[in-house]
């Protein structure tokens, strides 16, 4: 695997083996993690994706592989510029990615290349934004935007009548380092019991 | 007086009054259970609550046999094309419950994915509160809406004013 320049990550709380591999490597790599009998990760257990605002590459997919020969799990971290946010699919390799990269498309916005169905899947198509990323606001930016669908009328009332659009959204200011609970260590949060 | 005094087994009524008291003893509800309130609907219809006791039990799973719409969750905005589809197969004259706070309002979920009250998509008659509602809270929007359905004109129209069921 450091053959292909993976990086070996501290352990984490969980106590899971984890690495971080570049995206150029990573349609290698998996391939041999499955196909290598030495290895033999039959299972692909879930793809996630996860944002760091202020770090180059922004964001990350996350994918946990089981071998069930072997009985071991082991996590792979590979990081997706915010300039080029596309990755490859390996659905080819697990079917199971399937509707897990639908998901990490649909929140994160991180393309998967090579996916047979890239479409949304929990949020209505033509949707325009993928609000996991922590810049979104939680309350949504604009939900009239979702009132009318193609070639047929849906809604009956304007949302703006008891919400101005936009009036009561909180954005996140990433300026001041990345939201708690969430912050990558993030050196910018103010000490304790400073003024 | 008139006939029903000469032939006692007869009993007069307007026709309206006939027809409305048809009407809201034989409700067959459209079940849209979403999420959690889903339960406390089911619970409703089982033995100990017993919605059967006020005619609305026949619970129908096709939209195409149903009058009264019970939307029992969150209604999310990918689910809001579906569900409004569901209640124009629905023939006339229809109703809409809209049981819980999520159905109502939107509730504690005010983001991006949740629809803040399906009135947003289809007029609704009876708002229940309550997170989820009791099943007895359910039966009183049930008895609100026999108590419009009994006011109804003939042909099904009457003007759309909601209750609110707390
Ligand atoms: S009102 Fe409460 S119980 Fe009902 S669907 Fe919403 S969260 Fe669940």
């Amino acid at each position: 695997m450091t053959a292909l320049g993976a990086e070996v990550l501290p352990s984490t709380q969980d106590g899971l083996a984890a690495f971080r591999v570049g995206r150029d490597a990573w349609p290698q790599l998996a391939q041999a993690m499955k196909r290598d009998p030495q290895l033999a990760f039959e299972l692909l257990v879930d793809v996630a994706g996860a944002d760091f605002p202020r770090r180059r590459p922004r964001f990350e997919v996350v994918y946990h592989l089981w071998s069930l020969t072997f009985n071991r799990l082991v996590r792979v971290k590979v990081g997706v510029p915010e300039e080029d946010p596309q990755i490859a699919s390996v659905v080819e390799l697990w079917g199971s990615a399937d509707w897990h990269e639908r998901e990490t498309f649909d929140l994160f916005g991180i393309r998967f290349a090579g996916h047979p169905d890239l479409r949304r899947i929990l949020l209505p198509d033509g949707y325009p934004w993928h609000p996991l990323r922590k810049d979104f606001p939680v309350e949504g930016i604009d939900n009239s935007i979702c009132y009318v669908r193609e070639g047929g009328v849906l809604m009956t009332r304007e949302l703006a009548v008891d919400r101005p659009a936009g009036a009561d959204r909180t954005p996140v200011d990433l300026s001041r380092g990345d939201p708690a609970g969430f912050s990558d260590g993030a050196p910018t949060l103010p000490e304790e019991g400073a003024k | 007086m008139g006939v029903e005094e000469k032939f006692p087994e007869v009993v007069t009524a307007r026709l309206t009054d006939l027809v409305g008291w048809a009407r809201k003893n034989s409700l067959w509800p459209m079940p849209l259970g979403l999420s959690c309130c889903a339960i406390e609907m089911m619970a409703t219809v089982g033995p100990r609550f017993d919605l059967s006791r006020f005619g609305a039990e026949v619970f129908r799973f096709s939209p195409r046999q149903s009058d009264v719409m019970i939307v029992a969750g969150t209604l999310s905005w990918k689910m809001a094309g579906v569900a409004r589809r569901i209640y124009d197969q629905m023939p006339d004259p229809k109703w809409v419950i809209a049981m819980g706070v999520c159905a109502s309002s939107g509730g504690l979920y005010r983001n991006y994915a949740v629809v803040p009250g399906v009135d947003r998509i289809m007029p609704v008659d009876v708002y229940t509160m309550g997170c989820p509602p009791r099943p007895d809270t359910l039966i009183r929007a049930v008895m609100e809406l026999q108590k419009k359905i009994a006011e109804l004109a003939i042909d099904g129209r009457r003007p759309r004013e909601p209750v609110l069921v707390q």
